[in-house]
């Protein structure tokens, strides 16, 4: 595990920036997609969902564009944006690696 | 759940940072058909229930997130989260301390948390606001102190020892609280990062007993302080008048030298006037000073020559219980001491010196003198301390009363 999470994302984290890639979000959206994407696989808790959001917002990963009521509305930033970007190549990076030799 | 319900308050077992107890206690209280109450959980550090059938409910605690406002540092959830949690099954039911309740009847309901390392930056947030009030509780408890107080020993003695005493001990055991909670948050922050999931057992029966003598040590404490601070405001023996008697009424030999013993019989000769601050004493007794006594002295000086002047002594006697401390509190009470540290520095740095005054030898283990509008003297021998101060005046032409013959009454005198 390392020693800052942000380093590199828990799935969690990176799912929630593959939300966004979808166009502006609010939590509740995230949750949906990410239950449809995974397919029931991953279930975010509703704590970890809000921290995550939290967390992002306060890193600069997602900014907040609208509240309507009772719904925040985010939208991923560049940085954000980098960070997906830099996790997808290292899971890639990961894949393949695994895939060399005919080990998969 | 019954509407007829009648509400049940118990003393939660454990801290409220404990997470893994509190949740396990919340669970193991469902299974004996006790709910947290919806309408309101917490009420006076008590938790509130509901009876109803029993249950295998599952509670869980989030940290709160942090306000957008500048001093909302805790906001509870927003709608947005609340009515999220719902619609997966978990009902929110409050805050209580850094921690919003969840609950859930649905065995199906995923986790309130799904992700350990998740978990584990929100108990890093809480972790480092416990730290920030780690260091200002130390800072008012110990740093503040030593650099605005300049007598504490002295203070002590005369507002009552064990009064401050019970001070120390309440910022000594709110520090350790707080040392407390910020290892068990991090203790439980590296837990979760290295994956190890939070651990729901009986655990909490074991800190319960520990948990509530200390909360009946600190409510004892605290009411100790309060008697002690009813009692104390009786008991400023320098202002209240009725703590102060006429010196006439003073019927034991006194342990110092008065400006009788200062002056040839019959060229003193004290005022009737009496007052709080005019020929008056005060006397009382200190776990660290036996015999204390403050006094006050004024009356009429005549001279061989016929010119008389008024003088108006203070003085200021302690019989402490050792010689050590007797040479504590005269350091303590000699100009050197007399401002704080920040004082001395403040001093120093706008190049202002101590008004020091030369003592001829005196019988006594210390003695100091400086001048601050006044003569001020201190003489320690033995256990015994004398501080003293003395002004004249209705003469502006009479002869300046020596400080040097005042201190060698004073010593002469000395037991």
């Amino acid at each position: 595990m390392p020693k800052r999470a942000m380093e590199t994302l828990t799935e969690s984290m990176f799912y929630v920036l593959m939300a966004f890639q979808s166009g502006s979000m609010c939590g509740t959206d995230i949750a949906d997609f990410v239950h449809r994407r995974t397919e029931g696989r991953l279930r975010l808790g509703p704590a970890t969902l809000y921290t995550v959001l939290a967390k992002f917002e306060a890193e600069k990963y997602i900014r907040e564009i609208s509240t309507d009521g009772r719904k925040r509305t985010y939208c991923i930033t560049q940085k954000g944006l980098d960070a997906y970007r830099a996790e997808l190549e290292r899971l890639r990076t990961c894949l393949n690696d695994a895939e060399k030799g005919g080990s998969v | 759940m019954s509407e007829q319900s009648k509400r049940v308050y118990r003393l939660p077992p454990c801290p409220a940072y404990d997470v893994e107890s509190m949740e396990s206690w919340l669970e193991d209280m469902a299974k004996k058909g006790l709910h947290l109450d919806e309408s309101d959980p917490f009420f006076a550090g008590t938790a509130a229930f509901v009876r109803d059938t029993p249950r295998n409910t599952r509670y869980r605690m989030d940290v709160r997130r942090r306000g957008k406002g500048l001093l909302d540092d805790n906001a509870s959830p927003d709608e947005e989260q609340i009515a999220l949690s719902r619609r997966l099954g978990w009902y929110y039911l409050g805050t209580r301390g850094n921690f919003s309740y969840y609950r859930t009847d649905d065995g199906e309901a995923p986790e309130l948390n799904t992700d350990g390392a998740v978990q584990a930056y929100s108990i890093h947030r809480l972790e480092k606001q416990v730290r920030g009030t780690l260091g200002i509780d130390v800072y008012y408890g110990l740093i503040h102190p030593l650099l605005f107080f300049h007598d504490p020993l002295r203070a002590s003695i005369r507002l009552g020892s064990w009064v401050l005493l019970l001070w120390a001990l309440i910022f000594a055991l709110l520090i350790a609280a707080t040392v407390r909670q910020a290892v068990h948050l991090h203790r439980l922050r590296k837990r979760l990062e290295r994956g190890d999931g939070l651990v729901h057992s009986g655990a909490w029966k074991k800190k319960a007993v520990w948990h509530h003598a200390m909360r009946g040590c600190i409510a004892a404490v605290v009411i100790l302080l309060g008697v002690s601070l009813v009692v104390l405001a009786n008991r400023d023996n320098s202002i209240r008048t009725e703590n102060r008697s006429p010196l006439a009424s003073y019927g034991e030999e006194i342990p110092f030298a008065s400006l009788e013993d200062m002056f040839p019989e019959g060229f003193f000769v004290r005022s009737g006037e009496y007052s709080p601050l005019t020929n008056s004493f005060a006397r009382w007794s200190d776990a660290l000073a036996p015999e204390c006594v403050d006094w006050n002295e004024e009356g009429t000086v005549t001279l061989p020559d016929g010119e008389t002047f008024q003088i108006h002594i203070y003085v200021e006697y302690y019989r402490t219980c050792s010689p050590h401390l007797a040479r504590m509190l005269a350091v303590e009470c000699s100009h050197s001491s007399r401002y704080s540290v920040l004082g001395v520095l403040a001093r120093a740095l706008a190049g202002k010196t101590e008004d020091r005054l030369e003592l001829p030898p005196l019988d006594a283990d210390y003695a100091c003198a400086y001048r601050d509008h006044f003569p001020y003297i201190i003489l320690q021998k033995g256990d015994t301390v004398v501080c003293a101060t003395y002004f004249t005046f209705g003469n502006e032409n009479a002869p300046v009363f020596s400080y040097t013959d005042a201190a060698r009454a004073l010593a002469e005198k000395m037991r």
